[in-house]
C-alpha cells in the first residue's frame, strides 16, 4: 500500500527557516542588559536605567504597541490600516468626551467604540468598495484630525479646564504598586554596575503601574492567542495570506477582513484613549505620530505580537529618555553606536555589505558626536525616537515578511 | 479493475491490494473492466455552459464508475477547466444535469459540492506559503475543543489520513519548505480530510518532474483502491493512458468520444484530441557552427541567505546549438537564468556574449546586446496581464523599431509588428487590443516567444517553453525555436518536459544542487535515465 514514499531522495533541499529560540533570545536580552549597564556607568547617564525611564516608557510604549497591535489586526486579514493614527485621534477624543465627568474607564470604552468606528469606515471603504487602502487610510488620517478639533470645539470651550483644543482633565486610572519597590529604589539609588539597573528595571514596572498598562498587556496576550491559537484566528489570517484559498474552502473572506479592521480601529481607539489618560486630558494633536509608529513597531516586529511589544518597548524607551533627560540622550548616542556595530557585524557575516558599511559609518559618527559634544542640541533630543525608528527599520530588519496578500484588494471569485 | 495478483478481489479489497510492496509496474495488468457491478459515482449529462460570445462546454457527457480513474483529456481550451468548474460548484451550467449516485443535484457553491463528497485539487495550489501544513489542511473545517484550535485532535487525523493514503505529510512544516510534489499531497490531503469520495484533478502534473508523477499515480492507485472515484483532467496523453482506467475526450467543448486506455496509442488519442497531425520535439539536422556564443565560466550565484546556490558553473553555447539543461526544480536552474539575464547578481565568474564581457552589465544592455528571454512564468515574468497584446509587444524591447520613433513609443509600428507575431507565431486571439490575460496559456506563450525572436537575438533563453501549454502550441513553439536555429541562433533550453529536453537540445547537462554534475548525450539518453541522473541516483548513463 506504500509504494509511494520511497524515493525521497530527490526532494529539492529544504530551504531554512530561521525561528529564534527562546534560550537565544534570553542570551540576547541579557547581552543588551549588560550592555546598557555598562554605558550607564560609563557616561554617568543614570536615566538610562533608572526606575522613572523605564516606567515611563512602560506607559509610553502601551500607545504605540496598542497602536502597533491595531495594525496586526487588519493586516494579518490582508488590510494595510494606515488610518491608525486618525483612529487613535478619535480615540483620544472620545477618552476626553465621557472621561472628565465618567471616568477613566467609561472614557476608554468609547475612545475604543470611536476608534472601531473609524475602523468601520475604513473596512467599508477597502473592503467593500476595493479602494486603495493607502488612500483609504490617508482620507481618515486627514478627516479624524479635523473632526476631532471641530467637535473639541462644540463640546469643551465651555467647560472649566475645557478649551478650544482640549478636554477637561480626566482623572487617572488605578495604578498599584507592589510592597517591595521602596526597597529596590534604595539598591537603585546605590549606581552599582547591573545590580542597580536590574533594580531599575524591577522597581520601574512594579511602582504605580497603571491598570490600563495592565489591560493593554492582556490584550496584546488575547489577540496573540485569539489570532495564533483559535479558528477564527487561523481564518483571519488566512485572508491576509491567501484569500482565494480561504474562499475555495468556504472561509468568508469579507466577513473576516471587516471583523479584523473594525478591531484594529477599537485597538488603535484603545491606544489613543490610553494615551489621553496618561496625559489626564484630550489635547489637540496629542498623538504625535504614534499611530505611524506604532505601524513601525508592527514591522519591526514582523507581523508578530511579541516582537510587536519589543519593538513599541524600545520606541517607548527612547521616547521616554528624550523627555526626561537630555544627558541620557547623550549617553544613547553610544549605546546606539555600539547596536550599529554589532548590526554592522552582523549584517557583514550574511552578506549584506552595503548595509554593514552605512552601519558602520553611522556608529563612527555617532561615536565622534558623543565625545565631542557634552550634550545634544535640544531642538534635535525630540527626534530621538523618530530617529531610531529609521535606524532599526533600515539597517536591522531586513528580512521581514508581511501577509502575502496584504494590501491586495481582494474580489470574490475573482482568483484562478 | 487494475489489481494485481488474485482475481477475486474484484472491489478493491484492502488486505489483497496491500500485499507488500507491489510495484507499479505489477499494476494495471487486468485490463478487463467489471461491468456488471458498476455503479456510477458521477454522471454528466447534456451539460452546457455558455459564455458572452463563447460556448464553453456543448452537450457535454461523461459517466464515471465508481472506484475508477476517469481521465478527461483535450487541448487548452477545450471545455476542460469550464466544466470542471461545473462540477466543483463554481459555475452553474445553463443546460443538463449533473447526477451523484444516480440523483440529481445542484451545486450553488463549492461548500455544496464539499458537501456532497466532492473535491477539487486546483492546478495552481491554494495554499497559504506561510501556513503550516497542518493549518492549510484544516482552514475552513477546524476542529476546536473549548473554543481554541485543537491542534491535537487536527494532527492525529491528518497522521491517520498520511497512512491510509500513502501521503507521508508532515503537519508542522510550513508550505512554503515543501517541493511542488508535497503541495500537491497537501492539496489532495485537503480535500480528504473534507471527506471527499470524488476527487477531481485539474492538471496535476503540469507542475511536476517525472518520479513526481510516478510518485502522484502511485497516491492515485492507492486513494481508487479505497473505494475513492478519481476524475483527471491532463492533456498528457501517456499520462493519462498509464493511470486512466476510461478516458473522455473533449474538442471545442463538445465530448468526441471515449477510449480504451488498454487498447488506444498515445497517438490515437491525439488525433482524436486534436484532429490533426502531431508534431515531435526532434531536432534532427545538425546546424551547431563553430563560433561561441555564449561563454560562462566559473559561475556562481548567491541566494538571499549569501548561500551559493549556483556553484563554479561553466559552458559554452556555440551559434545553432541548443544547450539543455535538465534538474529538479530548485537546484539552481532559475538562479543560473537570472544571473545570465542580470536579474540576479553572480558572486564570482564570467559571462561573455560573442565575446563581449557581459558579467556587469545591467538587464537592459544585456537585452540590447541580443539575449531573447522566455521566463519560466509566462503570466508572472512575462506579460502584463491588464495589458493589450501590443503593449506587451513593446515590454522588454521599448528601446528600439518598429517599437519607437525617436523617443517617442511607436504605437504604430508596435501594433503593425504585434500583428505580424500574431500571423506567424499562430497567437489565436480575437484582435491585438484584448488584454493579454483573456489569452489562453499557450496563445500567451507564443506572443512571448514571437516577441522574444523579435529584433534577432543572437541567443535566446528559454526556460519552460512549452509548460503548461497544449500539443498544438507546444509544436508551434518548437517549430519556431529550430527555425531561429537552423538561423544561427544559440539557445540555452531548461525544461521539466525530459522528451522536450531530449528531443531538442544539441547538448545536455544535468543541474543538481547548484552543480553540473554529468553530460548527456540526447542522441542516445533516455528519459528515465536523465531523470535518475537529475536525482543523483547515478550518473545519466545509470540505470533507474
Amino acid at each position: 500500500m506504500t509504494t509511494s514514499t520511497v524515493a525521497e531522495t530527490a526532494a529539492p533541499a529544504p530551504r531554512r527557516f530561521s525561528r529564534t529560540s527562546p534560550s537565544l533570545l534570553l542570551v540576547v536580552a541579557m547581552g543588551a542588559f549588560l550592555v546598557l549597564s555598562a554605558v550607564r556607568t560609563f557616561t554617568g547617564g543614570y536615566d538610562l536605567t533608572s526606575s522613572g525611564t523605564v516606567a515611563a516608557g512602560l506607559s509610553a510604549a502601551v500607545p504605540i504597541g496598542l497602536a502597533g497591535l491595531g495594525g496586526l489586526w487588519a493586516e494579518r486579514s490582508g488590510v494595510v490600516n494606515i488610518g491608525l493614527e486618525g483612529m487613535m485621534i478619535l480615540g483620544t477624543w472620545g477618552c476626553g468626551f465621557l472621561g472628565y465627568n465618567h471616568g477613566p474607564w467609561a472614557g476608554l470604552l468609547f475612545g475604543t467604540l470611536l476608534g472601531a468606528a473609524g475602523g468601520l469606515i475604513h473596512a467599508i471603504a477597502t473592503v467593500t468598495f476595493g479602494v486603495d487602502h493607502i488612500i483609504s487610510g490617508v482620507a481618515i488620517n486627514i478627516i479624524a484630525p479635523g473632526l476631532a478639533l471641530y467637535l473639541t470645539k462644540v463640546t469643551f470651550a465651555h467647560y472649566e479646564g475645557g478649551g478650544q483644543k482640549q478636554s477637561p482633565p480626566i482623572n487617572d486610572a488605578k495604578a498599584i504598586t507592589l510592597p517591595f519597590s521602596h526597597w529596590l529604589h534604595t539598591i537603585e539609588d546605590k549606581h552599582w554596575f547591573a545590580v542597580s539597573d536590574l533594580a531599575g528595571l524591577i522597581g520601574g514596572v512594579t511602582t504605580r503601574l497603571s491598570l490600563v498598562t495592565l489591560l493593554a498587556v492582556l490584550v496584546l496576550v488575547g489577540s496573540g492567542w485569539i489570532l495564533w491559537r483559535t479558528a477564527f484566528g487561523l481564518r483571519l489570517r488566512s485572508c491576509g495570506e491567501a484569500p482565494y484559498a480561504a474562499e475555495s474552502l468556504g472561509v468568508n473572506v469579507y466577513k473576516y477582513k471587516y471583523i479584523a479592521v473594525v478591531v484594529s480601529g477599537a485597538m488603535a481607539g484603545l491606544g489613543g484613549s490610553a494615551l489621553a489618560i496618561s496625559a489626564h486630558q484630550f489635547r489637540d494633536g496629542q498623538t504625535g505620530g504614534r499611530g505611524f509608529i506604532g505601524l513601525a513597531a508592527l514591522i519591526f516586529g514582523n507581523w508578530r505580537p511579541g516582537s510587536l511589544a519589543a519593538g513599541a518597548g524600545l520606541f517607548g524607551y527612547t521616547d521616554a529618555i528624550q523627555l526626561r533627560s537630555s544627558a541620557a540622550v547623550h549617553a544613547l548616542l553610544l549605546l546606539m553606536a555600539i547596536a550599529l556595530a554589532l548590526i554592522a557585524v552582523w549584517q557583514w557575516r550574511t552578506g549584506q555589505r552595503t548595509i554593514a558599511v552605512v552601519a558602520l559609518v553611522i556608529a563612527v559618527l555617532s561615536v565622534l558626536w558623543f565625545a565631542d559634544t557634552k550634550k545634544v542640541p535640544d531642538e534635535l533630543v525630540g527626534t530621538t525616537p523618530y530617529v531610531v525608528t529609521i535606524l532599526v527599520l533600515a539597517l536591522a530588519s531586513q528580512r521581514l515578511r508581511m501577509p502575502k496578500a496584504d494590501g491586495k484588494v481582494y474580489r470574490r471569485g475573482e482568483g484562478h | 479493475m487494475t489489481l494485481a495478483g488474485s482475481p477475486q478481489s474484484s472491489d478493491g479489497g484492502a488486505g489483497n491490494v496491500g500485499s507488500g510492496n507491489v510495484g507499479s509496474g505489477n499494476v494495471g495488468s487486468g485490463g478487463d473492466s467489471s461491468v456488471g457491478g458498476a455503479d456510477l459515482a458521477i454522471e454528466v449529462v447534456g451539460v452546457t455552459k455558455r459564455f458572452p460570445g463563447v460556448i464553453a462546454n456543448s452537450d457535454v457527457n461523461i459517466a464515471v464508475r465508481r472506484g475508477t480513474v476517469h481521465a478527461v483529456v483535450g487541448e487548452n481550451g477545450a471545455g476542460k477547466s469550464t466544466l470542471m468548474k461545473v462540477l466543483y460548484g463554481m459555475l452553474r451550467p445553463d443546460e443538463g444535469e449533473i447526477r451523484i449516485g444516480g440523483k440529481p443535484v445542484t451545486f450553488h457553491s463549492p461548500s455544496d459540492a464539499i458537501a456532497a463528497g466532492v473535491g477539487m485539487v486546483h492546478q495552481h495550489f491554494m495554499l497559504a506559503d506561510n501556513f503550516t501544513v497542518l493549518e492549510n489542511i484544516v482552514l475552513g473545517s477546524e476542529p476546536t475543543a473549548r473554543g481554541a484550535l485543537n491542534f491535537g485532535a487536527a494532527r492525529q487525523k491528518i497522521l491517520a489520513l498520511s497512512k491510509t493514503y500513502g501521503l507521508d505529510l508532515a503537519p508542522d512544516e510550513l508550505v512554503e519548505n515543501l517541493g511542488v510534489g508535497d503541495r500537491q499531497r497537501v492539496e489532495i490531503a485537503k480535500v480528504l480530510f473534507r471527506g471527499a469520495r470524488l476527487l477531481i484533478l485539474d492538471e496535476p502534473t503540469a507542475v511536476l518532474v517525472p518520479h513526481e508523477v510516478d510518485e502522484l499515480f502511485d497516491n492515485l492507485r492507492e486513494l481508487k483502491s479505497e473505494g475513492l472515484t478519481i476524475l483527471f483532467i491532463s492533456h498528457k496523453l501517456d499520462e493519462v493512458i498509464s493511470v486512466a482506467d476510461d478516458i473522455t475526450v473533449i474538442r471545442r467543448g463538445m465530448t468526441v468520444g471515449t477510449a480504451n486506455p488498454h487498447s488506444i496509442t498515445p497517438r490515437q488519442l491525439a488525433e482524436m484530441m486534436v484532429g490533426s497531425e502531431l508534431p515531435s520535439p526532434q531536432t534532427r539536422t545538425d546546424t551547431v557552427r563553430e563560433a561561441v556564443v555564449l561563454s560562462v565560466a566559473g559561475l556562481t550565484v548567491a541566494d538571499a541567505d549569501g548561500r551559493d546556490i549556483v556553484q563554479d558553473v561553466s559552458f559554452d553555447i556555440r551559434a545553432g546549438q541548443v544547450f539543455g539543461i535538465a534538474g529538479v526544480e530548485g537546484n539552481g536552474q532559475s538562479e543560473l537564468v537570472e544571473a545570465l539575464m542580470g536579474i540576479r547578481p553572480a558572486k564570482s565568474g564570467r559571462i561573455t556574449l560573442n565575446g563581449a564581457d557581459l558579467t556587469r552589465q545591467t538587464t537592459r544592455e544585456r537585452r540590447l546586446a541580443g539575449i531573447g528571454y522566455i521566463p519560466e512564468d509566462r503570466q508572472r515574468q512575462g506579460l502584463i496581464l491588464e495589458g493589450s497584446l501590443w503593449e506587451n509587444r513593446v515590454l522588454g524591447h521599448s528601446d528600439s523599431p518598429p517599437n519607437i520613433k525617436g523617443p517617442l513609443i511607436d504605437r504604430a509600428g508596435a501594433r503593425r509588428d504585434t500583428e505580424r507575431i500574431v500571423r506567424e507565431f499562430d497567437v489565436r486571439t480575437p484582435g491585438i487590443d484584448i488584454p493579454a490575460l483573456a489569452l489562453s496559456g499557450g496563445n500567451q506563450q507564443k506572443l512571448i516567444v514571437g516577441r522574444e525572436l523579435s529584433g534577432s537575438p543572437v541567443l535566446l533563453i528559454a526556460s519552460q517553453p512549452t509548460r503548461g501549454v497544449d500539443v498544438g502550441a507546444q509544436a508551434a513553439i518548437w517549430e519556431q525555436v529550430r527555425n531561429a536555429r537552423a538561423a544561427g541562433l544559440a539557445v540555452l533550453l531548461i525544461s521539466a518536459d525530459l522528451e522536450e529536453l531530449i528531443g531538442m537540445s544539441d547538448a545536455i547537462q544535468v543541474i543538481l544542487r547548484g552543480r553540473f554534475v554529468g553530460a548527456a548525450d540526447p542522441a542516445t539518453v533516455t528519459a528515465e535515465e536523465l531523470g535518475s541522473a537529475m536525482t543523483g541516483a547515478g550518473s545519466a548513463a545509470g540505470a533507474a
